[in-house]
């Protein structure tokens, strides 16, 4: 075993001296403005920017993507390898991570999809969809093996579990919602053309490119620290893609299990989990009277729709706040405070505004017409919302029967940890 | 503990040890690595080469001191240490980044066997909480979770205050030092100034008067010579009582002159007792003011916009770099110059507000000039070819420089001024460019209406009489247009085109019964209005840059030499007589009661009697 660690360790510093080799890639740009004529004879520097990526390149991507699933897939759901899990992680962190450097990722491809159906200026490029679509269609039939091995966001945190610690049942999934909330929020930006969250605040896009904003660099950090000790803190208390896929995952036709065979209850993978994804069998109801807990779970049903409307409300009264989010609308504060004379000096952007020529009163009208589109979009993530917090409630009130431990069909990412803690698993090998 | 069977325990603990000791120095490694971009990134921020104190300091006062040459080569040698510092910066991080990856990932490497081996046992019998229990405390926390946000959301609501982005129409203006409602002017009553001499308002109470009126009259606007070929900018005298006889050489007939420090090709505006140029070299904007009395310069602002390209426009010397000419109302100056600076005084020379709006892509140099319509300051900016779609007509508020409207013009650079034309139902600025010539409603910018007659590089500037707007450019055409129209009009309302004697610089001139043309080497021609037929035309043997004009029946044309020839406006050319100036002259004169108002390459004459 302990050769096929050595093996693993070897293989991680092949990959990074191969991502070495790739050279960055340059190609000469247009300048955006005529640039001076220096009198002294000066020549300025060509400008160079990086190309595009070529047609090839995203086809490529989106091959390696259709097969980073299907061998995550086969090595979850049919070899059942954890060895074979952690070095399609290593390469989709060293291909889809540092060569493609974070982009285009499903995690943040919410966001595209989001604007091409509420904007109608916005292109989507196929490759987008496909990395949208592919992990979803996979999960709803296989699981979260995207989680598992392919996604690097998810490949960075995986390979950083070095001594997980049991994050409390409740707490776990108390803190799951979270996700719900930036799903909603990601959703209602993109949606105005306000800004893509997702992308600006990935924590780990810093590390891929080699270079990123000094709090983002933090924030991933400080993520991959906890990291070692709370396993895939961002895949489980704030990826918004991860509720998509914990929809699709609890359809999903086929699922890993902890066992390859029938359980035998041995409790051996109780803790196996360093996800808090293993639901055990539930407690005795002998002695439990029927009518427990009834009362909660009609009186929940019956407040669901205060719930929402409660969010609706509550939308309705953020939206425009919420809509600051979007530049125009800052800049249309920007230059109303300017123009009122709260403010005595132009910044960049309202200095740039005016030289455009464009009157206040055409910035002013569009931003309150953003505002008009934040008020309504606020309105519906408020009633989402409240409709998950209901759910959310009422599901915790429903009393399930589970005799064998299983993995939770939601939250697990399909990572094999637990396979080998089965001594049913070993039996069969 | 592992338990593979072909190495003894004493293997494994010995490879435990060495897994153990790389990941103890690979992750002391990544945190010295670690370290060290951060303290690398911290003094990286305070070195960022474009927000050095020191640099901008130096900057500064070379504004101050263009010429020092000193000056100049200590900013290039900071500049050149800071950019070196800066990108050797950027060097180490860059391998510092490879290096934490580097260590990083031999620290999991060597992790991954290592907890492998200490990795505890199962422990099945180990306690557990009650799921109802846990199922509770879920609830609570989502309850918990919930109320943070539902309550923070209700703070959000109740504290934030929609803006209405409503502007109190008293309020003061943030970019300027001037509001509209306090706006202190130096009363120069035109009316005043213009019933008698420019003399006997010299010493015109300058009362520090509040006013709520925004523009002039349009009969004080005619009184005055406010803008680039005056009132409506038709190149015509309002004033008989101009001289015709002088001598620049003797001095006889010429009422002062006062020499101007810059240079520059644009032509007097004349308000009152104030007489205004502008000047301008690669390194120096400046408006002038001079006492139309006395021909005393009352003072000379230099022009400094924030923003400004450093690097002087591209000019020819035909444009140079203060080609616009000025415009006035009364109450303030506007200017323009080559490299987008639009600058605003009071008749004090007080700056009202400046912003620069350039730079441009221009062939020979941006030349056209401004012009207002009521309370607002009108910018053709022609630039780059028409598929660019750099080119535009913008609005600017006088009192704020605050953009008011902007239209983009489908045409490629010009050098042409605009007018603004009354046709008894609606008032239109007429513009010329390659192809187009365009009308558009002042108010709002929006086009009127556009016809196909124009091309090559337009300079000469349109005009309008009794119904028609005649527009020409060389190589292509004179026509007179019916205005008024909507759309695309070249098929409907082109009254009449003419093809002999087209000018490339000077504009033409009419007085509703006739259309004059002035070609830049001397040939004159003259046209019907009414249908376009060629009346006659005459080579007068000289050259000419400026547009001719037109005082009472009689047309002043003036040679670069800066020989005035006036030949009679009729149907027939006679050269009624010629005047000689001591120097060049490249302008268009300005005409008030009485006077004439001319510079020429270094001076500004003011012909009249004493």
């Amino acid at each position: 075993m302990i050769y096929g660690y050595c093996k693993i360790s070897g293989a991680v510093l092949l990959i990074i001296c191969l991502l070495f080799a790739f050279a960055p890639n340059y190609a000469f740009s247009v300048q955006r403005f005529p640039p001076p004529q220096f009198k002294s004879g000066h020549v300025l520097p060509e400008t160079t920017q990086a190309p595009p990526r070529s047609d090839f390149y995203e086809y490529l991507d989106a091959g390696v993507l259709l097969a980073a699933l299907a061998v995550a897939t086969y090595l979850a759901l049919k070899r059942r390898s954890r060895t074979g899990l952690l070095i399609l992680t290593i390469f989709s962190l060293a291909y889809f991570g540092f060569w493609r450097m974070g982009c285009v990722c499903a995690v943040g491809s919410v966001q595209n999809v989001t604007i091409t159906l509420f904007q109608t200026g916005y292109s989507i490029p196929l490759v987008v969809v496909i990395f949208f679509a592919l992990p979803l269609i996979f999960t709803l039939f296989f699981g979260r093996t995207f989680c598992a091995a392919v996604c690097p966001l998810g490949a960075i945190q995986d390979i950083f579990v070095i001594k997980p610690v049991r994050v409390p049942r409740w707490l776990d999934r108390g803190l799951r919602v979270i996700p719900y909330l930036y799903l909603g929020f990601a959703v209602l930006f993109a949606a105005t053309g306000s800004a893509f969250i997702i992308c600006e605040y990935d924590p780990f896009i810093a590390f891929f490119r080699r270079g990123g904003r000094a709090a983002i660099l933090a924030f991933g950090g400080l993520l991959l620290i906890l990291g070692m000790f709370v396993g895939r803190p961002y895949c489980r208390y704030l990826c918004p893609y991860g509720v998509v896929l914990s929809w699709m995952s609890k359809a999903s036709k086929w699922h890993v299990s902890i066992t390859p065979n029938e359980c035998i209850q041995c409790r051996l993978c109780e803790d196996s989990c360093p996800f808090e994804a293993i639901d055990s069998p539930t407690e005795e109801k002998a002695n439990t009277p029927r009518t427990e807990g009834k009362g909660r779970l009609i009186t929940l049903i019956i407040l669901l729709p205060l719930f929402i409307a409660m969010g609706v409300g509550l939308g309705a009264g953020v939206g425009s706040y919420l809509s600051r989010i979007d530049p125009d609308v800052r800049l249309a504060e920007r230059i109303w405070l300017e123009d009122t004379g709260q403010i005595d000096e132009m910044d960049d952007a309202s200095e740039a505004f005016r030289k455009t020529g464009r009157p206040s009163s055409e910035l002013f009208a569009e931003a309150k017409q953003l505002r008009r589109q934040f008020r309504i979009g606020s309105m519906i993530l408020g009633g989402f919302l409240g409709l998950f917090t209901g759910i959310k409630m009422i599901s915790l009130s429903i009393k399930r029967s589970r005799k064998d431990y299983e993995t939770n069909r939601t939250h697990c990412v399909s990572c094999g940890r637990c396979f080998s803690y089965c001594p049913v698993e070993k039996d069969e090998k | 503990m592992m338990n593979k069977t072909n190495i003894d325990p004493d293997t494994w603990y010995s490879l435990y040890r060495i897994f153990l000791a790389v990941a103890v120095i690979a992750g002391t490694f990544s945190l010295i690595v670690s370290l060290l971009l951060t303290v690398n990134y911290i003094a990286g921020k305070q070195g960022d080469p474009l927000d050095s104190e020191r640099l901008l300091e130096l900057k500064e006062e070379l504004l101050r001191n263009p010429n020092n040459e000193v000056l100049k080569e200590d900013i290039r040698k900071l500049d050149l240490r800071l950019r070196k510092e800066y990108f050797r910066r950027r060097r180490f991080t860059r391998i510092g980044a490879y290096m934490l990856i580097f260590g990083i990932a031999i620290f999991l490497g060597s992790m991954l066997p290592v907890m492998k081996y200490r990795k505890n046992p199962p422990m099945p019998d180990s306690p557990k909480t009650s799921q109802k229990a846990e199922a509770s405390r879920t609830r609570q926390l989502v309850i918990g979770i919930g109320s943070f946000i539902a309550g923070f959301a209700i703070a959000i609501a109740v504290i934030d205050r929609p803006n209405n982005y409503e502007i109190p129409q008293q309020q003061p203006v943030a970019d300027i030092t001037a509001s509209e409602e306090k706006i202190e002017i130096q009363e120069i009553p035109a009316t005043q100034v213009t019933e008698g001499s420019p003399a006997e308002t010299q010493g015109t109470q300058e009362t520090q008067v509040e006013t709520t009126k925004s523009y002039p009259t349009e009969e004080e606007l005619k009184k005055n010579w406010p803008r680039f070929r005056g009132p409506g900018g038709l190149g015509i005298s309002q004033y008989t009582n101009i001289p015709e006889m002088w001598d620049g050489t003797t001095g006889e007939g010429i009422l002062w002159k006062s020499s101007i420090r810059l240079p520059g090709k644009n032509s007097p505006v004349i308000w009152g007792n104030r007489v205004f140029v502008t000047g301008a070299n690669e390194t120096e904007r400046a408006v002038y003011c001079f006492d139309a009395g006395s021909g005393e310069l009352l003072w000379e602002k230099p022009v400094v916009v924030a923003m400004a390209d450093p690097e002087p426009p591209e000019v020819s010397d035909d444009t140079g770099f203060a080609a616009p000419t000025p415009v006035t109302d009364g109450r303030w100056v506007f200017a323009m110059f080559a490299n987008g600076d639009i600058i605003c005084f009071d008749f004090d020379g007080n700056e009202i507000w400046s912003r620069n709006v350039g730079p441009f892509d221009s062939m020979y140099g941006y030349a056209s000039s401004l012009l207002m319509y009521k309370d607002l300051l009108i910018v053709l900016l022609d630039q780059g070819g028409a598929e660019d779609g750099m080119s535009e007509i913008i609005a600017l508020e006088a009192a704020t420089g605050k953009s008011v409207w902007g239209t983009d013009r489908p045409v490629p650079n010009s050098w042409a001024t605009p007018i603004i034309i009354d046709t008894g139902e609606r008032e239109e600025i007429i513009t010329c460019g390659s192809p187009w010539v365009i009308a558009y409603d002042p108010a709002t910018g929006a086009e009127l209406w556009r016809a196909d007659c124009l091309g090559g590089d337009i300079a000469p500037s349109p005009v309008y009489a009794n119904g028609l707007v005649y527009v020409t450019n060389t190589y292509e055409t004179l026509a007179a247009i019916r205005p008024g129209g909507e759309g695309d009009v070249t098929e409907t309302h082109i009254v009449w085109e003419a093809e002999d004697g087209l000018p490339d610089i000077c504009s033409p001139l009419t007085n509703g019964e006739l259309v004059f043309l002035l070609e830049t080497y001397g040939l004159m021609t003259c046209y019907d209005a009414k249908d376009g037929t060629k009346v006659w035309e005459e080579d007068t043997v000289e050259t000419f840059n400026t547009s001719p004009s037109l005082v009472g029946d009689k047309i002043y044309l003036i040679t670069v030499d800066g020989i005035t020839i006036i030949v009679e406006a009729g149907r027939q050319f006679k050269e009624v007589v010629r005047n000689e100036l001591s120097e060049g002259v490249l302008t268009c004169p300005g005409f008030v009661d009485g006077r004439m108002y001319v510079r020429g390459e270094e001076n500004l004459y003011c012909i009249g009697e004493k």
